[in-house]
């Protein structure tokens, strides 16, 4: 107890260079803390960038690719799916639901999806989070856009306004545009801090619309031109589309489905299970983790120097309150214990402080960081690994 | 006219239903020393489907002929059987039980491209070895532990496996040493 009081009391004459001791060692394990965090956020919210979906299907290529160029908008489709094969599939009784998505163009460096209103309805990421509009509402007549929330944030567009949807490239300026055929702004959607906020979306039946009169894959020439207000729902046949979404009816069936789909006769096609694919991805990303955990030791151990530095120049301050500590009749060995039970103080307030400041920055921040860099802080706040830093600290 | 009109329809539906009975030309990736472990739950109920290069867990890939490969391909098929449940373990609180679906060795399927004198050098050259099995189970699996143990078959290098269970989706790379892997 007297130890206690004796510490307490030293550490109150040195107040200034016992916070700013705490101070660094608290900011140290806030870092450490928080790499470890961000680390665990990231991979979380990579890996469910798309959720309660169980199937994903594309025509065959690696599930690495086709998950690439559906969900996260890099790449592009090798092949297409024909419309009779997606609804052959879309009316199989172990279907729930399905989301197609029609791929290929853009606009001012961003995809334009092609896609139905099941899109709205049963897309959903970061576990049960669906699409939610910031104005407006879903593109579901031929001339309706609706725009992904960074699209909105960069080109400032507003309900009502035109968009000319470029052919073909759908990163950087388009060279052919679809001039003639503009879209309408019917929706804007609320951040989600997925690839989502990057598209513009758009009805099967507006994909199919603007290249109705393309033939042999070249523009129209003026006589051969449909006019946009010749084309409705009615007259407009859709045709092959990119990929889909499948959800089952029961997850059993989602493995017989997918055998199914993979050995499907009619044309050669893949169905991955996107939350494993995303998860492979991800390990095949390791040496992300790598650095990480590498910059988190260099933390720990600029930390743990700093802490040292700071309790090794104190002592030199120390000397008048040792001397006078020995002349009372404290041993050296009561002066060591004093000094240890001193860093240990301060040692734990720190990590205490750390551990708030962490904390509460998460708390505070988990949704910014979510909508602006797509960290889904979600799951225990700390893991195994933080508890290996604190016994390190 | 009529004599040639029906001609003209004769040969027109020969090439059609020659046309359909065009074959389904398809091979699935075989990999010696890989397997794929695939296990869906809807609430207790579960499958679980375990496919690998029959040189994995036998130790041969073409029939069994032999008696030694006969009694190598009923001890193992005894061996998922009786084992499975150590070699896929739940929870011992969740109380699952596996019944045996099915457990064959299946020869992969002839290329049809082949002229019919290459077939005898060729049949049997690969084959899988597939176990299904129906779980159910007392407790609903979210948020316990699974581990993962196929270190008796030491031909088993590389075991991807899938997991579906509710709504959560994993997959987990094992290689020799048994994975404890958390469902959540």
């Amino acid at each position: 107890m007297i130890l206690l009081r004796l510490a307490l009391k030293s550490l109150r004459n040195r107040q200034t260079s016992t916070l700013l001791t705490i101070l660094s060692i608290a900011m140290s394990v806030t870092l450490l803390l928080a790499v470890e965090r961000t680390k665990r956020a990231a991979e979380e919210g990579f890996t469910q960038s798309v959720s309660q979906v169980d199937l994903l299907v594309g025509a065959r290529t690696g599930p690495l690719n086709l998950i690439l160029y559906t969900v996260f908008n890099m790449g592009s489709a090798s092949n297409n799916i024909s419309w009779e094969s997606y609804q052959e599939i879309k009316t199989l009784p172990e279907v729930a639901w399905t989301i197609p998505y029609s791929l290929g163009d853009g606009h001012k460096g961003f995809r334009v999806v092609g896609t139905d209103e099941n899109f709205y309805q049963h897309y959903r990421y970061r576990g049960q989070k669906n699409i939610e509009f910031q104005d407006g509402g879903p593109a579901l007549d031929v001339w309706d856009v609706v725009l992904g929330s960074q699209v909105f944030d960069k080109l400032k567009y507003k309900i009502g306004d035109k968009v000319v949807v470029a052919h073909g490239v759908t990163r950087g300026e388009g060279i052919q545009m679809h001039e003639d055929k503009p879209f309408r702004v019917v929706g804007i959607l609320k951040p989600t801090g997925t690839a989502l906020d990057q598209s513009l979306y758009i009805s099967l039946y507006g994909m199919e619309a603007i290249h109705i009169d393309w033939k042999t894959g070249a523009a129209p020439t003026q006589e051969n031109t449909i006019p946009q207000n010749y084309l409705s729902k009615e007259n407009i046949k859709i045709g092959p589309i990119t990929s889909f979404f499948l959800r089952t009816k029961t997850r059993i069936e989602t493995l017989t489905l997918q055998r199914t789909i993979n050995n499907y006769e009619s044309e050669p096609l893949l169905a991955i299970i996107p939350g494993a694919a995303l998860g492979d991805l991800w390990r095949g990303l390791s040496q992300i983790d790598t650095v990480l955990k590498l910059i988190s030791l260099m933390v720990l151990f600029v930390g743990l120097a700093a802490m040292i530095s700071t309790i090794l120049a104190g002592l030199n301050e120390r000397r008048r309150e040792m001397a006078i500590l020995r002349s009372l009749g404290a041993g050296p060995a009561r002066l060591t214990a004093l000094l240890v039970f001193e860093s240990f103080l301060l040692t734990g307030l720190a990590i205490l402080t750390g551990v708030l400041l962490n904390t509460g920055m998460f708390v505070l921040l988990s949704d910014w960081l979510e909508s602006q860099f797509g960290f889904y802080v979600v799951g225990q706040m700390f893991s195994p690994t933080d508890y290996l830093y604190y016994f390190s600290s | 006219m009529k004599k040639t009109l029906t001609i003209l329809l004769v040969l027109m539906s020969t090439s059609v239903y020659a046309d359909k009975k065009k074959e389904h030309r398809h091979h699935e990736a075989h990999i010696h020393g890989g397997a794929t472990l695939n296990i869906a739950f809807d609430q207790l109920k579960g499958q679980v489907e375990f496919k690998a290069a029959s040189e994995g867990v036998l130790g041969f890939e073409h029939e069994a002929r032999t008696e030694k490969d006969k009694i190598k391909l009923s001890e193992t098929i005894a061996k998922f059987e009786t084992a499975i449940g150590s070699m896929i373990k739940f929870d011992d609180s969740l109380g699952c039980t596996f019944t045996k679906e099915k457990i064959e060795m299946i020869a992969e399927k002839e290329d049809h491209n082949k002229k019919e004198k290459d077939h005898d050098e060729h049949k049997g050259e690969h084959s899988d070895f597939i176990a299904t099995f129906a779980v159910n189970c007392k407790k609903e699996l979210k948020e316990t532990k699974v581990t993962f143990d196929f270190s008796q078959f030491k031909g088993l290098k590389d075991l991807d496996v899938t997991l579906l269970i509710g709504d959560l989706q994993k997959s987990v790379e094992i290689k020799r040493k048994p994975v404890t892997v958390e469902l959540k």
